[in-house]
């Protein structure tokens, strides 16, 4: 008689146990994130915010970054490269489906590819499929990318949120209802509230998702989203997290802060095209007027990086250059003077108004600058206008940035971004750094690039934006850094 | 009656009329080319001519004009640049937020302004009347996204029994919807219920000075039959059309308090459309609104010359 | 917009008829000025608080600690600092000045448009009159923050289109008010004597009608201005007037909002500062009405 009692007292204590442990099938994870996308099509708009909803979750490409950073194979079961680094031979997974139920095929890449190459598309990227001369469909799973010339970068570019391979009777509707093959599909956008993804049956890794659905739920004040986390309402705040509130819930048992590293470059870009920021010394005295320690402490409570020039911490090439310009406010004035502008000048400082830490850096930044004589007229934009005027017509003096991309240090080697810096040195380094398939070799030459963007001032480096996220302590698998702008949920899962 | 009302519908339609035009135009007068807004970064200037092309853009401002409200008056409003998405299709999917927000609002308002004005009359001079009115008076001067500020202060930071923002959707839970709606709509009601107070009270004190109330009085009628029978009565024309207009104002107000909770109602399509550029949305959506407000400012107007027939042949 | 009565000036009627138990004389004398008094008595210490403070502030309202950020009140920073250690009390101090600016500025625009509107459609009526009349129905039936957002739109937000705009938003009630009191005064006996006696068209208004407008006006104007102050602070919560650094009541309550939690008392202050000033203006009003009305002017 005691012994049943005792093996069903057991049996019910470890179910107990086991229940509370086991991920809990048919789970719905609620995220909070600040911003809502301008759309859903990673292949036309560079705004990260679109990435952090489709990438791996939705959209897949033929390679992803993973958590620990790694490229690693998505739909490609296979690929090898050529000796000479120009044609790379891949082998799709069988058995992928995209949610409308056709079978990927070989020619969905190629479509994909030629259309991410064509002017008329408006890819923000199109300079990481440049080099492509011919894709060869082989057979309904296996096809060959020949390039130009060899590009180191080739394979991270393809894993990128914008490589994602898509359908070619699917593109109208990318934007407001994107078919891919990931593991999750579009349920339902509510504009001005809320995203929902659900689980996609016929994903090609058994097992995989988790969760029964993902619902993305736009809450932009940081006081809403810690009050939408403690109700319940949220179960993560998936990225931005106030660092205030980060500071708070860590005292909290009943939910975890993950504290970690970003691949986001935060900046104040200044138009190098436009005096008097064309000039070296200018750009040199505003970084030494600028007080880094004080900007994160005022932007991020003190929990950032900070940074000497335009490369992350997570990034296997990243050498510190951020005590590269100390703050120096005298010889500021100094060199303001050499370049004649003894009285300092005016201008026009122009924050995106959704970013609440890059305008708060903004504002602590021209309250530097003006100690120094340059006195700086605050425009906070929306981020419609700051995309159309300063990021694409480069039609401002000085702005603040966050550069979510990894490894995008390329972009300085274009003289059309809106830094709009133009140095035929740095091309050619960065060039030399793309052709070279030797990992030493090209480690050094991108030290040189970094080094000389830093001593070229072409930007003010402030600090690496901080991977902050929290959650109850229910869910389990979240990335623990951000080595690429996403909210991979494929591998989370919640318990009781 | 007939005239009146005539020439009462052909102002109602010179002010519409008005009203899309001015909608219309102040919007193509903002700067930022929705064309380059759409392609985003990398559109080439052939591109974006073909996009300007096919959005009519390079038209004759009239002549957009009356494409514009040729299509309006059938119900096409044109599709929105961001998303993608029919004007009047974005327009429908928020009135289910901000018309509850008014409604609840308008409910509060009633149920705290009126019963309050009519004891603040009844009750003239006396202490709870002097308290009505020095409370009233405060409720007049707090900003509407102040009261906000501090109900969440209060209810869902200090005591966590509402939600400090956001919305949960009607689908999903019609209990959370109404939580998510209810600090909202008393931060909206709560000015309006002051003025309400302060009018209720007014107008009942003015129709008791009345001689036909004197007269009830003096028959000996108990001051309560005078003041429910006589005075309500009456006194209630003043404020069911002060009720009507305040329609204009929670629909105004609610773009303010959208904002402080972020809602996803009407007030806040609107403001991150004309952020965006989004012309169709922006122009939908005022003259949307602008039209229910000129049309129950209308309505108010004639229901007003119907109520008091004194002002009917102005 | 919050905080607006219905369209004129709004009278608190008093009863002729003392109720059975009557109040000593001097009591309701009193209670008649209380209005006044404490109107004044706010509204005078708001405005030499803002006039102090274009001399003098406690600390300087730009000056960033980032150090002292988000303190609560203390002995140095009697209102607490903000999320970039400012002096609160220094920036309410100087947003008083905004406040009261943009006021004094929007119900300027609009008395002085309105009025010349009004008179214009009153003179020459017939189609002027009804076109003049529509077109201030359209105004007044467009939301009025949904006006100054598309002005913030074309022009760029700031301080000046946020007067412009409010200024515009007041137009409406004034045209209406000046042409209703322009229309019945012209039928009243003294304006038909002086016809008789051979004044002009351009002398009759300007001696004979305009100066009994005034004080209609200027009880308006009583109500539209804590309404005016209202609407800037509005405005600038959503981020379109006064732009940063630059401290206008609304915004910072704007910036207070992301830290309820950690500063309450950043997002008390501005906004008690609002409330302040609006009843202040308000009771003023009410007690000015009560000196300029002598008819209504009853113990109350």
């Amino acid at each position: 008689m005691l012994g049943v009692l005792i093996l069903a007292m057991t049996f019910a204590t470890w179910s107990t146990v086991f229940a509370a442990v086991m991920p809990a099938p048919g789970e719905t994870l609620t995220i909070a994130v600040p911003d809502e996308p301008p759309g859903l099509d990673p292949t036309t708009s560079p705004a990260a915010a679109i990435a952090r909803i489709v990438y791996n979750n939705l959209l897949e490409g033929l390679v992803k970054v993973d958590m620990q950073g790694e490229v690693v194979r998505a739909l490609a079961e296979s690929y090898s490269v050529s000796i000479d680094g120009k044609v790379y031979s891949f082998t799709l997974r069988p058995g992928v489906k995209f949610h409308h139920g056709r079978a990927l095929t070989a020619d969905d890449v190629k479509y994909t590819l030629e259309r991410d190459l064509d002017p008329k598309t408006g890819h923000p990227h199109r300079d990481y499929y440049e080099d492509i001369q011919q894709i060869t469909v082989i057979d309904a799973r296996t096809f060959d990318i020949a390039l130009q010339k060899p590009n180191a970068m080739f394979i991270f570019n393809l894993a990128r949120a914008n490589s994602a391979i898509i359908a070619k009777e699917e593109v109208e509707r990318l934007k407001s209802h994107p078919i891919g093959t990931g593991p999750f599909q579009f349920s339902e956008w509510v504009r001005g509230d809320r995203i929902v993804l659900s689980r996609f049956k016929a994903y090609y890794q058994p097992g995989m998702p988790s969760l029964e659905k993902v619902v993305f739920r736009f809450i932009a004040d940081p006081s809403a989203q810690m009050a939408a986390l403690r109700a319940g309402d949220v179960d993560v705040i998936g990225t931005a997290m106030n660092p205030e509130s980060a500071v708070e819930l860590k005292h909290d048992p009943q939910y975890r802060v993950i504290e970690g590293l970003t691949t986001t470059d935060v900046i104040a870009a200044m138009n190098n095209s436009k005096p008097p920021f064309s000039d070296l010394r200018v750009r040199k005295a505003i970084t030494y007027a600028i007080n880094r320690d004080d900007v994160i402490k005022g932007a991020v409570f003190g929990l950032a990086k900070p940074i000497g020039s335009h490369m992350d911490p997570l990034n296997p090439y990243y050498v510190d250059l951020s005590q590269g310009y100390e703050y120096a406010p005298q010889k500021a004035k100094q060199l303001l003077a050499e370049a004649g502008y003894p009285q300092g000048f005016e201008f026009v400082l122009r924050l995106a108004e959704p970013y609440l830490a890059y305008r708060r850096a903004g504002e602590i930044i021209a309250n530097q600058l003006a100690k120094v004589g340059l006195k700086a007229k605050i425009e906070i934009i929306e981020w419609g206008q700051w995309l159309s005027r300063v990021y694409r017509q480069a039609d401002y003096d000085m702005t603040v940035m966050g550069h979510a991309e990894p490894f995008d240090i390329g972009i300085y080697a274009n003289p059309q971004y809106y830094f709009r810096y133009d140095n035929p040195k740095l091309r050619a380094l960065l060039a030399e750094a793309d052709a070279s398939l030797d990992d030493n070799h090209r480690k050094a030459l991108y030290e040189q690039v970094q080094r000389l963007i830093a001593d070229d001032a072409v930007n003010v480096f402030l600090y690496n934006g901080p991977y902050l996220v929290g959650m109850r302590r229910t869910v389990h698998n979240w990335w623990t850094n951000l080595p690429i702008p996403a909210i991979d949920v494929t591998q989370v899962s919640k318990t009781k | 009656m007939r005239p009146y009302l005539l020439r009462r519908a052909l102002a109602l339609a010179l002010t519409l009329l008005l009203v899309s035009f001015v909608t219309f135009v102040v919007v193509y007068v903002i700067p930022g080319d929705p064309a380059e807004i759409i392609l985003g970064t990398e559109g080439s200037p052939e591109a974006l001519a073909a996009l300007r092309a096919k959005l009519g853009l390079d038209r004759p401002l009239l002549s957009q004009y009356v494409d514009w409200l040729g299509r309006a008056l059938t119900g096409d409003l044109g599709v929105s640049l961001q998303y993608d998405v029919p004007v009047g299709q974005l327009i429908t999917s928020r009135l289910p937020v901000t018309f509850p927000l008014a409604g609840l609002a308008m409910s509060l308002t009633i149920i705290a302004g009126l019963p309050l004005g009519i004891l603040a009359a009844a009750r003239h001079r006396r202490p709870s009347d002097i308290g009505l009115m020095v409370l009233s008076q405060l409720g007049i001067a707090i900003p509407s996204f102040w009261a906000g500020l501090l109900l969440i202060l209060l209810f869902a930071l200090h005591l966590g029994w509402l939600p400090a923002g956001g919305f949960t959707a009607w689908a999903e839970t019609p209990g959370g919807a109404l939580r998510s709606l209810l600090l909202p709509a008393v931060a909206l009601g709560l000015v309006q219920a002051a003025i309400l107070t302060r009018t209720t009270r007014a107008a009942m004190l003015e129709v008791l000075r009345e001689d036909y109330v004197q007269t009830a009085r003096s028959k000996g009628l108990s001051e309560r039959l005078v003041l429910y029978k006589h005075a309500l009565k009456n006194g209630l024309i003043t404020v069911v059309t002060l009720l009507g207009l305040q329609i204009g104002h929670l629909l105004a107000g609610s773009i303010i308090i959208e904002n402080v909770f972020y809602l996803p109602g009407l007030g806040r399509l609107a403001l991150g459309a004309i952020g965006a550029r989004d012309l169709p949305v922006v122009q939908g959506v005022v003259l949307c609104v602008a039209t229910v407000i000129v049309c129950v400012n209308f309505a108010v107007d004639l229901l007003y010359g119907w109520l008091d027939p004194r002002i009917r042949y102005n | 917009m919050a905080g607006s009565t219905p369209e004129f000036a709004t009278i608190d009627p008093a009863p002729a008829v003392p109720p059975a138990a009557a109040q000593p004389a001097w009591r309701l004398r009193l209670l008649a000025h209380k209005h006044l008094l404490v109107g004044i008595g706010l509204t005078g210490w708001l405005l030499l608080t803002a006039l102090a403070s274009l001399f003098y502030t406690p600390q300087d309202p730009l000056a960033m600690s980032l150090d002292d950020r988000l303190q609560g009140p203390s002995v140095i920073h009697w209102f607490g600092t903000d999320q970039f250690g400012r002096d609160v009390l220094s920036r309410v101090m100087v947003a008083a000045v905004v406040s009261m600016s943009v006021g004094l500025i929007a119900v300027g625009i609009g008395l002085m448009v309105g009025v010349l509107l009004g008179m214009l459609s009153g003179y020459f009526g017939r189609v002027l009159d009804e076109v003049l009349m529509r077109l201030m129905d359209a105004l007044y039936g467009f939301p009025a923050i949904l006006l100054a957002l598309l002005m913030t739109a074309v022009f760029g937000p700031g301080m000046l289109m946020s007067m412009v705009a409010i200024g515009i938003m007041n137009i409406p009630v004034f045209a209406r008010l000046t042409r209703a009191n322009f229309l019945a005064l012209r039928e009243r006996d003294f304006v038909t004597a002086a016809r008789a006696l051979g004044a002009g068209d351009a002398q009759l208004i300007c001696r004979h009608i305009l100066p009994n407008v005034l004080s209609p006006l200027l009880v308006q104007a009583t109500i539209s201005f804590p309404n005016a102050i209202l609407a800037e602070a509005g405005l600038s919560y959503l981020g379109l007037g006064l732009q940063p650094p630059h401290p206008s009541w609304g915004n910072m309550l704007k910036e207070a909002q992301p830290f309820l939690r950690l500063a309450p008392s950043y997002a008390i202050f501005p906004g008690a500062a609002i409330a302040c000033a609006v009843l202040g203006c308000n009771l003023l009003g009410d007690g000015l009405r009560d000196v300029l009305d002598p008819k209504l002017s009853r113990p109350r």
